[in-house]
Protein backbone atom coordinates (compact mmCIF):
# COMPACT_ATOMS: atom_id res chain seq x y z
CA UNK A 1 0.00 0.00 0.00
CA UNK A 2 1.67 3.76 -1.13
CA UNK A 3 -1.07 5.41 1.31
CA UNK A 4 -0.31 5.55 4.61
CA UNK A 5 -3.71 6.03 6.74
CA UNK A 6 -1.88 6.42 10.10
CA UNK A 7 -0.54 9.42 8.38
CA UNK A 8 -3.70 11.01 6.98
CA UNK A 9 -5.67 10.73 10.30
CA UNK A 10 -2.82 12.68 11.80
CA UNK A 11 -3.23 15.19 9.98
CA UNK A 12 -6.90 15.81 9.49
CA UNK A 13 -8.24 14.36 13.28
CA UNK A 14 -5.28 14.65 15.16
CA UNK A 15 -2.39 12.68 16.60
CA UNK A 16 -4.71 10.88 19.53
CA UNK A 17 -6.90 9.11 17.31
CA UNK A 18 -4.44 6.07 16.06
CA UNK A 19 -1.36 4.77 17.24
CA UNK A 20 0.57 2.42 14.73
CA UNK A 21 1.42 -1.48 16.36
CA UNK A 22 3.11 -4.26 14.86
CA UNK A 23 1.63 -7.36 15.72
CA UNK A 24 0.51 -8.87 12.84
CA UNK A 25 2.70 -10.94 10.11
CA UNK A 26 0.70 -9.32 6.65
CA UNK A 27 2.01 -5.86 5.70
CA UNK A 28 -1.69 -4.42 6.13
CA UNK A 29 -1.32 -1.54 7.98
CA UNK A 30 -2.87 -1.84 12.03
CA UNK A 31 -4.08 0.63 14.07
CA UNK A 32 -5.01 1.18 17.38
CA UNK A 33 -7.56 3.02 18.34
CA UNK A 34 -9.50 3.58 21.96
CA UNK A 35 -14.24 2.98 21.95
CA UNK A 36 -14.82 6.23 22.79
CA UNK A 37 -13.22 7.51 19.52
CA UNK A 38 -14.04 4.33 16.68
CA UNK A 39 -17.53 5.70 15.47
CA UNK A 40 -16.16 9.43 14.77
CA UNK A 41 -12.58 7.26 12.73
CA UNK A 42 -14.94 4.88 10.65
CA UNK A 43 -17.02 7.83 9.73
CA UNK A 44 -14.37 9.99 8.68
CA UNK A 45 -12.29 6.91 7.25
CA UNK A 46 -15.50 6.28 4.69
CA UNK A 47 -16.08 9.99 4.04
CA UNK A 48 -12.23 11.14 3.15
CA UNK A 49 -11.46 11.15 -0.30
CA UNK A 50 -8.25 10.26 0.16
CA UNK A 51 -8.64 6.42 2.46
CA UNK A 52 -12.36 5.58 0.67
CA UNK A 53 -12.90 2.82 2.90
CA UNK A 54 -16.30 1.26 2.02
CA UNK A 55 -16.42 -2.40 3.10
CA UNK A 56 -16.17 -3.85 6.58
CA UNK A 57 -14.90 -7.36 5.80
CA UNK A 58 -14.77 -8.93 9.34
CA UNK A 59 -14.73 -8.35 13.25
CA UNK A 60 -12.35 -10.45 14.73
CA UNK A 61 -12.37 -10.67 18.91
CA UNK A 62 -9.79 -12.51 20.72
CA UNK A 63 -8.53 -13.17 24.03
CA UNK A 64 -5.10 -12.90 26.07
CA UNK A 65 -5.26 -10.99 29.31
CA UNK A 66 -7.93 -8.76 28.03
CA UNK A 67 -10.79 -8.56 25.08
CA UNK A 68 -9.73 -7.02 22.01
CA UNK A 69 -11.63 -6.58 19.13
CA UNK A 70 -10.30 -6.23 15.45
CA UNK A 71 -12.27 -4.81 12.63
CA UNK A 72 -10.97 -5.43 9.33
CA UNK A 73 -11.57 -2.76 6.90
CA UNK A 74 -10.97 -2.44 2.82
CA UNK A 75 -11.37 0.12 0.71
CA UNK A 76 -12.79 -1.61 -2.90
CA UNK A 77 -11.93 1.04 -5.12
CA UNK A 78 -8.00 1.93 -4.17
CA UNK A 79 -7.42 -1.73 -3.19
CA UNK A 80 -5.91 -2.05 0.74
CA UNK A 81 -7.02 -3.54 3.63
CA UNK A 82 -6.63 -1.70 6.74
CA UNK A 83 -6.68 -3.34 10.27
CA UNK A 84 -8.92 -1.05 13.49
CA UNK A 85 -7.75 -2.65 16.89
CA UNK A 86 -9.28 -1.78 20.28
CA UNK A 87 -9.06 -2.90 23.57
CA UNK A 88 -12.25 -3.38 25.89
CA UNK A 89 -12.72 -2.61 29.40
CA UNK A 90 -12.41 -5.59 31.02
CA UNK A 91 -15.45 -4.93 33.80
CA UNK A 92 -17.72 -3.12 30.69
CA UNK A 93 -17.12 -5.01 27.63
CA UNK A 94 -19.37 -2.57 25.74
CA UNK A 95 -18.80 -0.65 22.57
CA UNK A 96 -20.85 1.69 19.81
CA UNK A 97 -22.77 -0.51 17.56
CA UNK A 98 -21.19 0.06 13.48
CA UNK A 99 -24.60 -1.18 11.80
CA UNK A 100 -25.59 2.60 11.19
CA UNK A 101 -22.32 2.78 8.76
CA UNK A 102 -21.60 -1.07 7.52
CA UNK A 103 -24.77 -3.12 6.78
CA UNK A 104 -21.97 -6.10 7.44
CA UNK A 105 -21.72 -5.44 10.64
CA UNK A 106 -25.17 -6.93 11.78
CA UNK A 107 -24.06 -10.41 11.87
CA UNK A 108 -20.28 -9.80 12.66
CA UNK A 109 -21.47 -7.83 15.78
CA UNK A 110 -24.01 -10.57 16.35
CA UNK A 111 -21.50 -13.63 15.90
CA UNK A 112 -19.12 -11.68 18.68
CA UNK A 113 -21.63 -10.88 21.08
CA UNK A 114 -22.75 -14.55 21.14
CA UNK A 115 -19.43 -16.02 20.98
CA UNK A 116 -17.48 -13.73 23.72
CA UNK A 117 -20.33 -11.53 25.22
CA UNK A 118 -19.49 -8.60 24.26
CA UNK A 119 -22.76 -5.85 24.05
CA UNK A 120 -22.98 -3.75 20.98
CA UNK A 121 -25.16 -0.64 21.98
CA UNK A 122 -27.02 0.56 19.59
CA UNK A 123 -27.49 -2.58 17.37
CA UNK A 124 -30.83 -3.16 16.38
CA UNK A 125 -31.45 -7.05 16.60
CA UNK A 126 -28.28 -8.27 19.20
CA UNK A 127 -29.31 -11.93 19.33
CA UNK A 128 -27.06 -15.02 19.53
CA UNK A 129 -26.59 -15.77 15.86
CA UNK A 130 -24.82 -19.54 15.86
CA UNK A 131 -25.93 -20.87 19.19
CA UNK A 132 -29.69 -21.68 20.03
CA UNK A 133 -31.50 -18.62 22.41
CA UNK A 134 -31.47 -20.43 25.66
CA UNK A 135 -27.63 -21.27 25.45
CA UNK A 136 -25.77 -20.60 28.74
CA UNK A 137 -22.45 -18.77 28.45
CA UNK A 138 -19.87 -17.94 25.14
CA UNK A 139 -18.10 -20.34 23.96
CA UNK A 140 -15.49 -18.61 23.19
CA UNK A 141 -14.14 -17.57 25.90
CA UNK A 142 -11.08 -18.44 27.51
CA UNK A 143 -13.13 -19.26 31.06
CA UNK A 144 -15.53 -21.83 29.08
CA UNK A 145 -14.49 -25.21 29.04
CA UNK A 146 -15.08 -27.43 25.79
CA UNK A 147 -16.40 -30.71 27.95
CA UNK A 148 -17.98 -30.55 31.30
CA UNK A 149 -15.15 -32.46 32.72
CA UNK A 150 -12.43 -30.33 31.57
CA UNK A 151 -11.19 -27.56 33.78
CA UNK A 152 -10.76 -24.19 31.85
CA UNK B 1 -18.21 -22.15 33.38
CA UNK B 2 -18.65 -25.46 32.03
CA UNK B 3 -21.42 -26.29 29.44
CA UNK B 4 -21.47 -29.35 26.59
CA UNK B 5 -19.97 -27.96 23.52
CA UNK B 6 -20.65 -28.17 20.62
CA UNK B 7 -24.67 -27.91 21.49
CA UNK B 8 -27.17 -28.36 18.85
CA UNK B 9 -30.39 -26.12 18.39
CA UNK B 10 -33.08 -27.92 19.07
CA UNK B 11 -35.36 -28.24 16.46
CA UNK B 12 -38.23 -25.88 15.80
CA UNK B 13 -42.00 -26.24 15.57
CA UNK B 14 -43.33 -27.59 12.26
CA UNK B 15 -43.80 -25.68 9.36
CA UNK B 16 -46.30 -23.12 9.85
CA UNK B 17 -47.80 -23.66 6.21
CA UNK B 18 -46.11 -25.73 3.32
CA UNK B 19 -44.83 -23.42 0.64
CA UNK B 20 -46.46 -25.22 -1.79
CA UNK B 21 -49.85 -24.15 -0.17
CA UNK B 22 -49.38 -20.51 -0.45
CA UNK B 23 -52.77 -19.16 -2.71
CA UNK B 24 -52.48 -15.94 -4.72
CA UNK B 25 -53.07 -12.64 -3.27
CA UNK B 26 -53.04 -13.52 0.54
CA UNK B 27 -50.56 -12.82 2.91
CA UNK B 28 -48.80 -15.82 4.59
CA UNK B 29 -45.89 -16.47 6.73
CA UNK B 30 -43.86 -19.85 5.41
CA UNK B 31 -41.20 -21.92 7.14
CA UNK B 32 -38.58 -23.05 4.35
CA UNK B 33 -35.83 -24.91 5.01
CA UNK B 34 -32.88 -25.99 2.40
CA UNK B 35 -30.15 -28.52 2.73
CA UNK B 36 -30.38 -32.18 3.32
CA UNK B 37 -33.73 -33.32 4.87
CA UNK B 38 -31.49 -35.68 7.67
CA UNK B 39 -32.05 -36.86 10.91
CA UNK B 40 -28.53 -35.86 12.31
CA UNK B 41 -28.13 -32.72 10.74
CA UNK B 42 -32.17 -32.10 9.39
CA UNK B 43 -31.16 -28.28 7.69
CA UNK B 44 -29.36 -26.30 7.35
CA UNK B 45 -30.68 -22.87 6.75
CA UNK B 46 -33.60 -21.51 7.67
CA UNK B 47 -36.03 -18.96 5.94
CA UNK B 48 -39.26 -17.33 7.46
CA UNK B 49 -40.62 -15.92 4.54
CA UNK B 50 -43.66 -13.55 4.61
CA UNK B 51 -45.55 -13.44 1.34
CA UNK B 52 -47.78 -10.81 -0.53
CA UNK B 53 -49.63 -12.54 -3.18
CA UNK B 54 -46.60 -14.87 -4.68
CA UNK B 55 -43.80 -12.08 -3.71
CA UNK B 56 -41.78 -11.60 -0.99
CA UNK B 57 -42.10 -9.09 1.64
CA UNK B 58 -40.41 -9.97 4.14
CA UNK B 59 -37.29 -12.83 5.06
CA UNK B 60 -35.71 -13.54 8.29
CA UNK B 61 -32.75 -15.99 8.03
CA UNK B 62 -31.90 -18.01 10.71
CA UNK B 63 -28.39 -20.18 10.92
CA UNK B 64 -26.35 -22.14 13.27
CA UNK B 65 -27.59 -25.71 12.17
CA UNK B 66 -24.60 -26.67 11.49
CA UNK B 67 -22.20 -25.12 13.83
CA UNK B 68 -19.95 -27.17 15.57
CA UNK B 69 -17.34 -25.51 17.09
CA UNK B 70 -14.62 -26.06 14.90
CA UNK B 71 -12.74 -22.63 16.03
CA UNK B 72 -13.29 -23.73 20.13
CA UNK B 73 -11.33 -27.30 19.17
CA UNK B 74 -8.78 -25.77 16.86
CA UNK B 75 -7.34 -24.02 20.03
CA UNK B 76 -6.70 -27.58 21.34
CA UNK B 77 -5.72 -28.96 18.00
CA UNK B 78 -2.07 -29.20 17.37
CA UNK B 79 -0.79 -27.10 14.36
CA UNK B 80 0.23 -30.27 12.83
CA UNK B 81 -3.39 -31.54 12.65
CA UNK B 82 -5.01 -27.82 12.30
CA UNK B 83 -5.22 -28.19 7.66
CA UNK B 84 -6.66 -31.52 8.57
CA UNK B 85 -9.57 -29.44 10.82
CA UNK B 86 -10.36 -26.72 8.86
CA UNK B 87 -10.47 -28.96 5.50
CA UNK B 88 -13.38 -30.70 7.42
CA UNK B 89 -15.34 -27.28 7.04
CA UNK B 90 -15.94 -27.88 3.58
CA UNK B 91 -15.33 -31.44 2.49
CA UNK B 92 -16.40 -31.16 -1.18
CA UNK B 93 -13.77 -27.95 -1.71
CA UNK B 94 -11.14 -28.60 1.02
CA UNK B 95 -8.35 -26.93 -1.22
CA UNK B 96 -8.53 -23.20 0.22
CA UNK B 97 -8.97 -24.17 3.50
CA UNK B 98 -6.28 -25.96 3.40
CA UNK B 99 -4.09 -23.69 1.96
CA UNK B 100 -4.89 -20.90 3.80
CA UNK B 101 -3.94 -22.49 6.92
CA UNK B 102 -0.69 -23.55 5.42
CA UNK B 103 -0.15 -20.25 4.48
CA UNK B 104 -0.68 -18.62 7.97
CA UNK B 105 1.22 -21.72 9.57
CA UNK B 106 4.44 -20.18 6.94
CA UNK B 107 3.42 -16.31 7.97
CA UNK B 108 3.95 -17.50 12.09
CA UNK B 109 7.30 -19.69 11.10
CA UNK B 110 8.95 -16.47 9.05
CA UNK B 111 9.58 -18.83 5.92
CA UNK B 112 9.12 -18.35 2.71
CA UNK B 113 6.76 -20.51 0.14
CA UNK B 114 9.00 -21.78 -2.23
CA UNK B 115 7.23 -21.37 -5.77
CA UNK B 116 7.21 -25.38 -6.59
CA UNK B 117 4.70 -24.96 -3.72
CA UNK B 118 2.96 -21.55 -5.07
CA UNK B 119 2.36 -23.14 -8.14
CA UNK B 120 0.57 -26.32 -6.43
CA UNK B 121 -1.49 -23.81 -4.40
CA UNK B 122 -2.45 -21.98 -7.40
CA UNK B 123 -3.43 -25.11 -9.26
CA UNK B 124 -5.11 -26.62 -6.38
CA UNK B 125 -7.55 -23.35 -5.80
CA UNK B 126 -8.63 -22.54 -9.47
CA UNK B 127 -9.13 -26.65 -9.86
CA UNK B 128 -11.65 -26.16 -6.61
CA UNK B 129 -12.86 -22.61 -8.39
CA UNK B 130 -13.64 -24.75 -11.60
CA UNK B 131 -15.37 -27.45 -9.60
CA UNK B 132 -17.29 -25.65 -7.56
CA UNK B 133 -18.69 -23.30 -10.59
CA UNK B 134 -19.31 -26.03 -12.29
CA UNK B 135 -21.62 -27.59 -9.41
CA UNK B 136 -23.76 -23.94 -9.10
CA UNK B 137 -24.47 -23.60 -12.57
CA UNK B 138 -25.62 -26.76 -13.18
CA UNK B 139 -27.66 -26.84 -10.09
CA UNK B 140 -29.15 -23.37 -11.85
CA UNK B 141 -29.97 -25.44 -14.87
CA UNK B 142 -31.45 -28.01 -12.78
CA UNK B 143 -33.68 -25.51 -10.50
CA UNK B 144 -34.30 -23.30 -13.78
CA UNK B 145 -35.90 -25.91 -15.39
CA UNK B 146 -33.72 -25.43 -18.75
CA UNK B 147 -34.03 -29.28 -18.94
CA UNK B 148 -32.75 -28.91 -23.01
CA UNK B 149 -29.53 -26.78 -22.28
CA UNK B 150 -28.87 -29.03 -19.25
CA UNK B 151 -28.06 -31.94 -21.29
CA UNK B 152 -25.11 -30.21 -22.00
CA UNK B 153 -23.40 -31.14 -18.57
CA UNK B 154 -22.74 -34.22 -19.37
CA UNK B 155 -19.77 -33.91 -22.10
CA UNK B 156 -18.43 -31.11 -18.80
CA UNK B 157 -16.40 -32.58 -16.55
CA UNK B 158 -13.00 -32.24 -14.67
CA UNK B 159 -11.13 -34.81 -12.26
CA UNK B 160 -9.30 -32.88 -9.00
CA UNK B 161 -6.02 -33.92 -10.59
CA UNK B 162 -6.21 -34.02 -14.03
CA UNK B 163 -3.30 -33.71 -16.94
CA UNK B 164 -2.81 -31.84 -19.53
CA UNK B 165 -4.98 -32.94 -22.07
CA UNK B 166 -8.09 -33.57 -19.62
CA UNK B 167 -7.46 -29.90 -18.88
CA UNK B 168 -7.36 -29.13 -22.72
CA UNK B 169 -10.96 -30.60 -23.57
CA UNK B 170 -12.37 -29.49 -20.69
CA UNK B 171 -11.58 -25.79 -21.83
CA UNK B 172 -12.81 -27.04 -25.54
CA UNK B 173 -15.87 -27.53 -23.93
CA UNK B 174 -16.26 -24.94 -21.80
CA UNK B 175 -15.88 -22.39 -24.33
CA UNK B 176 -18.69 -24.16 -26.46
CA UNK B 177 -20.94 -24.14 -23.36
CA UNK B 178 -20.08 -20.28 -22.97
CA UNK B 179 -20.78 -19.49 -26.27
CA UNK B 180 -24.42 -21.52 -26.28
CA UNK B 181 -25.66 -20.35 -22.27
CA UNK B 182 -24.59 -17.15 -22.11
CA UNK B 183 -25.92 -15.99 -25.35
CA UNK B 184 -29.24 -17.95 -25.38
CA UNK B 185 -32.24 -15.12 -24.84
CA UNK B 186 -34.64 -17.95 -23.43
CA UNK B 187 -31.66 -18.62 -20.45
CA UNK B 188 -31.08 -14.62 -20.66
CA UNK B 189 -35.03 -14.41 -20.09
CA UNK B 190 -35.56 -16.87 -17.05
CA UNK B 191 -32.43 -16.06 -15.36
CA UNK B 192 -32.60 -11.82 -15.47
CA UNK B 193 -33.49 -9.14 -13.04
CA UNK B 194 -33.88 -12.07 -10.32
CA UNK B 195 -31.63 -11.62 -7.54
CA UNK B 196 -30.33 -7.63 -8.25
CA UNK B 197 -27.89 -6.13 -6.20
CA UNK B 198 -26.28 -3.30 -6.66
CA UNK B 199 -22.52 -1.85 -6.23
CA UNK B 200 -22.82 0.16 -3.45
CA UNK B 201 -24.98 -2.56 -1.52
CA UNK B 202 -23.26 -5.00 -2.17
CA UNK B 203 -20.12 -3.18 -1.11
CA UNK B 204 -22.65 -2.72 2.88
CA UNK B 205 -22.47 -6.07 2.64
CA UNK B 206 -19.15 -6.83 2.78
CA UNK B 207 -19.49 -9.34 -0.52
CA UNK B 208 -16.77 -10.19 -2.74
CA UNK B 209 -16.11 -12.64 -5.25
CA UNK B 210 -18.66 -13.26 -8.25
CA UNK B 211 -21.31 -11.47 -7.15
CA UNK B 212 -19.30 -8.73 -6.31
CA UNK B 213 -17.57 -8.86 -10.20
CA UNK B 214 -21.18 -9.41 -11.58
CA UNK B 215 -22.24 -5.36 -9.64
CA UNK B 216 -18.97 -4.04 -11.63
CA UNK B 217 -21.56 -4.66 -14.63
CA UNK B 218 -23.78 -1.89 -16.44
CA UNK B 219 -27.10 -3.55 -15.02
CA UNK B 220 -25.95 -4.95 -11.33
CA UNK B 221 -25.70 -8.29 -10.36
CA UNK B 222 -28.53 -10.56 -11.14
CA UNK B 223 -28.40 -14.34 -11.43
CA UNK B 224 -27.72 -14.21 -15.16
CA UNK B 225 -25.13 -11.64 -14.60
CA UNK B 226 -23.56 -13.75 -11.93
CA UNK B 227 -23.83 -17.14 -14.51
CA UNK B 228 -22.29 -15.13 -17.01
CA UNK B 229 -19.30 -14.20 -14.85
CA UNK B 230 -19.30 -17.65 -13.43
CA UNK B 231 -18.74 -19.12 -17.10
CA UNK B 232 -16.03 -16.53 -17.47
CA UNK B 233 -14.15 -17.29 -14.65
CA UNK B 234 -13.82 -21.23 -15.20
CA UNK B 235 -12.23 -20.20 -18.33
CA UNK B 236 -9.55 -17.92 -16.75
CA UNK B 237 -8.69 -20.84 -14.11
CA UNK B 238 -8.45 -23.36 -16.66
CA UNK B 239 -6.27 -21.27 -18.51
CA UNK B 240 -4.14 -20.61 -15.38
CA UNK B 241 -4.49 -24.37 -14.81
CA UNK B 242 -3.07 -25.33 -17.76
CA UNK B 243 -0.11 -23.00 -17.78
CA UNK B 244 0.86 -24.36 -14.28
CA UNK B 245 0.26 -27.97 -15.76
CA UNK B 246 2.80 -27.22 -17.97
CA UNK B 247 5.24 -25.60 -15.74
CA UNK B 248 5.13 -28.66 -13.26
CA UNK B 249 4.56 -30.95 -15.81
CA UNK B 250 4.35 -34.91 -13.78
CA UNK B 251 4.90 -33.15 -10.60
CA UNK B 252 1.91 -31.16 -10.47
CA UNK B 253 0.41 -33.09 -7.70
CA UNK B 254 3.40 -35.10 -6.54
CA UNK B 255 5.18 -32.48 -4.71
CA UNK B 256 5.05 -32.98 -0.88
CA UNK B 257 5.86 -30.22 1.55
CA UNK B 258 6.49 -30.27 5.39
CA UNK B 259 4.30 -27.19 6.82
CA UNK B 260 6.29 -25.71 9.67
CA UNK B 261 4.76 -26.19 13.50
CA UNK B 262 6.87 -24.63 15.57
CA UNK B 263 7.36 -20.70 15.68
CA UNK B 264 9.68 -18.43 18.03
CA UNK B 265 7.04 -15.95 18.95
CA UNK B 266 3.46 -14.67 19.61
CA UNK B 267 2.00 -12.82 16.68
CA UNK B 268 -0.86 -13.16 14.68
CA UNK B 269 -1.13 -14.20 10.95
CA UNK B 270 -3.96 -13.13 8.42
CA UNK B 271 -4.28 -14.65 5.24
CA UNK B 272 -6.77 -13.67 2.57
CA UNK B 273 -7.37 -16.50 -0.09
CA UNK B 274 -9.43 -15.89 -3.52
CA UNK B 275 -11.88 -19.03 -2.74
CA UNK B 276 -14.56 -19.64 -5.38
CA UNK B 277 -16.93 -17.81 -3.79
CA UNK B 278 -15.03 -14.54 -2.68
CA UNK B 279 -12.07 -13.55 -0.27
CA UNK B 280 -11.56 -16.37 2.49
CA UNK B 281 -9.88 -14.68 5.73
CA UNK B 282 -8.11 -16.87 8.38
CA UNK B 283 -6.90 -15.68 11.33
CA UNK B 284 -4.32 -17.85 13.35
CA UNK B 285 -2.57 -16.43 16.58
CA UNK B 286 0.10 -17.52 18.42
CA UNK B 287 0.74 -17.16 21.92
CA UNK B 288 2.92 -20.08 23.09
CA UNK B 289 3.36 -23.84 22.74
CA UNK B 290 1.74 -25.88 20.30
CA UNK B 291 -1.36 -25.09 19.93
CA UNK B 292 -2.86 -21.74 18.96
CA UNK B 293 -4.95 -19.12 20.85
CA UNK B 294 -7.12 -18.12 18.95
CA UNK B 295 -8.15 -19.16 15.03
CA UNK B 296 -10.89 -17.02 13.38
CA UNK B 297 -12.34 -18.20 9.89
CA UNK B 298 -14.09 -16.06 8.28
CA UNK B 299 -16.30 -17.28 4.81
CA UNK B 300 -17.22 -15.21 1.87
CA UNK B 301 -20.63 -17.08 2.06
CA UNK B 302 -20.99 -15.21 5.69
CA UNK B 303 -21.46 -11.94 3.76
CA UNK B 304 -23.84 -13.59 1.54
CA UNK B 305 -25.78 -14.82 3.83
CA UNK B 306 -26.55 -12.03 6.32
CA UNK B 307 -27.16 -10.27 2.52
CA UNK B 308 -30.28 -13.31 1.63
CA UNK B 309 -33.45 -10.75 3.09
CA UNK B 310 -31.96 -8.09 0.46
CA UNK B 311 -31.73 -10.65 -2.64
CA UNK B 312 -35.15 -12.28 -1.59
CA UNK B 313 -36.83 -9.03 -1.37
CA UNK B 314 -39.90 -8.68 -3.52
CA UNK B 315 -38.78 -12.03 -5.92
CA UNK B 316 -41.44 -14.22 -6.51
CA UNK B 317 -41.86 -17.49 -4.74
CA UNK B 318 -40.54 -19.46 -7.92
CA UNK B 319 -37.34 -17.58 -8.00
CA UNK B 320 -36.38 -18.41 -4.62
CA UNK B 321 -34.22 -21.52 -4.95
CA UNK B 322 -32.58 -20.20 -8.43
CA UNK B 323 -31.77 -16.72 -6.45
CA UNK B 324 -30.52 -18.95 -3.56
CA UNK B 325 -28.19 -21.38 -5.80
CA UNK B 326 -26.83 -18.42 -7.87
CA UNK B 327 -24.84 -16.96 -4.46
CA UNK B 328 -23.14 -20.55 -3.79
CA UNK B 329 -23.37 -20.93 -0.25
CA UNK B 330 -21.45 -23.10 2.06
CA UNK B 331 -22.86 -23.50 5.07
CA UNK B 332 -20.56 -25.68 6.84
CA UNK B 333 -17.87 -22.70 6.57
CA UNK B 334 -20.53 -19.74 7.69
CA UNK B 335 -21.78 -22.11 10.85
CA UNK B 336 -18.12 -23.38 11.86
Amino acid sequence: MTISIQNIIHKRLGPDYVTAVQEMTSDDETLMTKEHQLIRLLQFLKNDPDSKIDMLTDILCYEHEHLFLRYTLKSFRLSYRLHLCLRLDDLNMRVTSITSLFQSANWLEREVFDMFGVIFEGHPNLQRLLMPSDFKGHPLRKSFAIYPHQSS
Amino acid sequence: MTAQYPYFKPLQNPPIKPIHAIEDKESETVWQIFGPNEQKIPYTLQLYLTFNGRQIDHVTTEIGWLHRGLEKQAEHTPYTQLPTLLGQLNPLQQAPLQIACELALYQLANEEVSTEQNLQHELQLEISRLKHHMMVTRQLFENAELYRSLSLFGTLHIQDRPNLTQAEQCLTFLEQHQRMLCLDSTIKKRLSKRGLIQLETALQYGITGPTLKACQTQDGSDVFVRHRIRYHEMIESLKKSITVLKLLKDKAFSLTFQTPHTFSKPQMASVFINAPEGELALYIEHLNGDKPNRVRLKSPSFALASAIPHFLKGADIDDVVLILISLGLNMGEIDR
